[in-house]
């Protein structure tokens, strides 16, 4: 019997199993958003909230993920059904895209969601009453716009509610109806008041 | 400078380049165009200083990675053919190349391979117009192919392991006997490489580089590379006298125009396919082409070039970035769609790549005949051992420990088909089996 041949089938095929045994024990890293540039090159899991989801002409998802302070983007090539405000778990390798740093998404069980977006899991009215308990962070909210004098304003018809909307441009307009509002709550030196910094904006259901 | 003088420069200067990458054995163009994407800013200051203006700093950078990944697929056959230590898209020329060195035509696998990358990319230069006829309207080939790609890919994976020529076992036995016993042999060397290639993929590798590790540079570095020169190591003390006379009676015509034609029908339809490299098609071509070493080498050859001629044609199409030096072009270069009539930057960038392939088939034939010549001279043995000892050193430095031990069992694993007497190809389920469960789940 070829001796060299039963030596190399038999280290291939112990060769295999540890290098199984590797890639099973081998799970990603758990990584906060903002400490995934620590991992460049590497794959590491993440849960996030999603801030928006764009589809690209080749059928891909770009994100924008937050965890309430910080942005990541994150590119997923084959998604599943995500929508802005989904709370997800992404799993993908960290990289340097035109000097930003983003997560890629290989495979679609590697983006879950874990918890689909709650349209009240940030009231509109919470937000109005108590701008600087949320300042400086990524918030998702609902409401319509309506203009006024200073520029667009996001109002709750049923409470009352209203808090100025900055950096809207063309991108919303009054009469567009009810709206999932994502933006950052910051102040707005100049109207000296509380305002949400838009980010991005998309038809919603009127509220039950 | 005159704009066209700027660009005859770029296309050298890469050519040059291209040709440095490809004489290292295992070092792939992508790692290179990740090192030059880090120094594009730097262009902002030298061009000027050397008289390139007439066009944006950020396109001379794009051009120089295209010239250079465009000489690379035309010199790594060097090291392929006289060293058994090719990069990831020449993998599969190892075999039929080293074996032409062994009969003394090591010099002409090179020319055939040079002049197969050159006609090859004046193809597909010449075809890139009606590739985007092709893929968009009216035919719209694109998202036809991809419906059907998984049975193309199932069909040519089952004629792989099925087509195994040979036989194995007992002399004793029926001739249908050993023929069944070699291909079922094949189907566990495929399997046993599918398995390979899934796990390779799930791995988390290290690197000591700042460039993102690939588990194929270890992978195929040890199932082609480092499992030939180990072979050779044993069964060739000296090659044999190199002939630099041409004989290309063995090569017909017709198995020339075939062999060009498959490889640049594969690298064009590999360009359109997601998560599919040159490798992979250089895997598929070596399924299917049954010709000699001759043939065999212009395939794969044409392969790789026209695979990087039509990645950049789908950067400008779809906007797909199929390869590491595209995405390294679409990272400096805006890219406007082409639309209508094709766009200014990629009508410049593809006379760049002709140059480029130009000046690259006349350095590949003036260094292959220099190290030939040379190669004779040294002790054989003693230059394997480098090699091998190279390779290992560029495995850990790219890929980490994790892949050293990748490169370990791929070369136990290489040598496996080798000492059964079955052609190396089921060794490729290592890049068919991911492709195809990619595909079907």
């Amino acid at each position: 019997m070829d001796q060299v041949l039963l030596f190399a089938a038999a280290a291939a095929l112990v060769g295999l199993g540890i290098l199984l045994g590797i890639a099973r024990a081998t799970e990603p890293t758990q990584a906060s958003l903002a400490d995934v540039a620590k991992h460049a090159d590497r794959t590491v899991t993440v849960v996030a909230r999603v801030l928006s989801a764009d589809t690209t002409a080749s059928g891909a998802l770009r994100l924008v993920l937050t965890d309430g302070n910080v942005s990541l983007n994150a590119f997923a090539h084959e998604p599943p059904a995500v929508l802005p405000g989904d709370a997800v778990e992404a799993t993908g390798r960290v990289t340097k895209y035109r000097g930003v740093w983003e997560l890629v998404i290989d495979r679609q069980e590697d983006l879950l969601v874990v918890t689909p977006w709650d349209a009240e899991a940030t009231p509109l009215a919470l937000l109005s009453e108590r701008p600087w308990g949320f300042l400086g962070m990524n918030v998702l909210t609902l409401g319509k716009v309506e203009s006024g004098p200073n520029g667009e304003v996001l109002v709750d018809p049923a409470t009352g509610a209203r808090l100025r909307v900055t950096g809207a441009g063309g991108l919303i307009g009054e009469g567009a109806g009810w709206l999932r509002v994502g933006g950052l709550i910051e102040y707005d030196e100049e109207g000296n008041r509380f305002a949400l910094r838009l980010i991005n904006a998309w038809p919603a259901a009127t509220p039950g | 400078m005159e704009p066209l003088l700027g660009l005859l420069l770029v296309a050298a200067v890469g050519a040059l380049a291209g040709a440095a990458t490809g004489l290292l054995p295992s070092m792939h163009v992508n790692t290179l165009a990740v090192v030059l994407l880090a120094t594009v800013p730097l262009f902002a200051v030298a061009l000027p200083a050397v008289g390139l203006v007439a066009y944006d700093p950020a396109f001379y950078a794009a051009a120089l990675i295209l010239a250079i990944s465009i000489s690379h697929t035309f010199v790594n056959i060097i090291p392929a053919a006289y060293l058994g230590a090719p990069d990831e898209s020449a993998a599969l020329s190892v075999l039929p190349a080293h074996r032409m060195l062994l009969r003394g035509n090591g010099f002409r696998a090179v020319r055939l391979s040079a002049f197969a990358s050159f006609f090859a990319l004046a193809v597909s230069l010449a075809l890139v117009a009606p590739f985007k006829w092709l893929l968009g309207p009216p035919v719209d080939l694109f998202s036809k192919i991809r419906g059907i790609l998984p049975l193309i890919v199932l069909v040519l994976a089952v004629a792989l392991v099925l087509g195994e020529p040979n036989r194995i076992g007992p002399k004793g036995w029926h001739p249908s006997a050993r023929r069944l016993a070699a291909r079922a042999a094949a189907v566990v060397v495929f399997l046993a490489a599918g398995a390979y290639g899934l796990i390779i993929f799930d791995l988390d590798l290290g690197a000591y580089l700042p460039v993102p590790p690939s588990p194929l540079l270890p992978a195929l570095s040890g199932l082609f590379g480092a499992a030939t020169i180990l072979t050779s190591f044993v069964a060739t003390a000296r090659i044999p006298h190199q002939f630099l006379r041409m004989h290309d009676a063995d090569l017909r015509p017709a198995g020339a125009a075939a062999g060009l034609s498959i490889g640049v029908a594969a690298g064009a339809t590999m360009s359109v396919l997601p998560g599919l490299t040159s490798a992979s098609a250089t895997g598929l071509v070596a399924a299917v082409r049954r010709g000699g070493d001759a043939e065999t080498i212009v395939s794969l050859s044409s392969v790789n070039t026209a695979n990087a001629v039509f990645n950049l044609a789908m950067l400008y199409l779809f906007a797909r970035t199929r390869s590491g030096a595209v995405i390294a072009i679409e990272a400096v270069l805006p890219v406007h769609a082409w639309t209508g009539g094709p766009p200014h930057d990629l009508v410049l960038l593809l006379i760049v790549a002709l140059i480029a392939g130009f000046g690259s088939l006349v350095l590949t034939l003036a260094v292959g005949r220099f190290l030939v010549r040379r190669l004779q001279r040294l002790p054989y043995r003693g230059l394997l051992a480098g090699v091998l000892v190279w390779m290992t050193a560029t495995v850990v430095a790219f890929t980490g420990w994790i892949g050293l031990l990748v490169f370990v069992v791929g070369t136990a694993l290489g040598v496996v088909p080798v000492r059964l007497g079955l052609r190396r190809v089921p060794l490729t389920g290592v890049l068919l089996v991911p492709i195809l469960t990619y595909l079907w789940f």
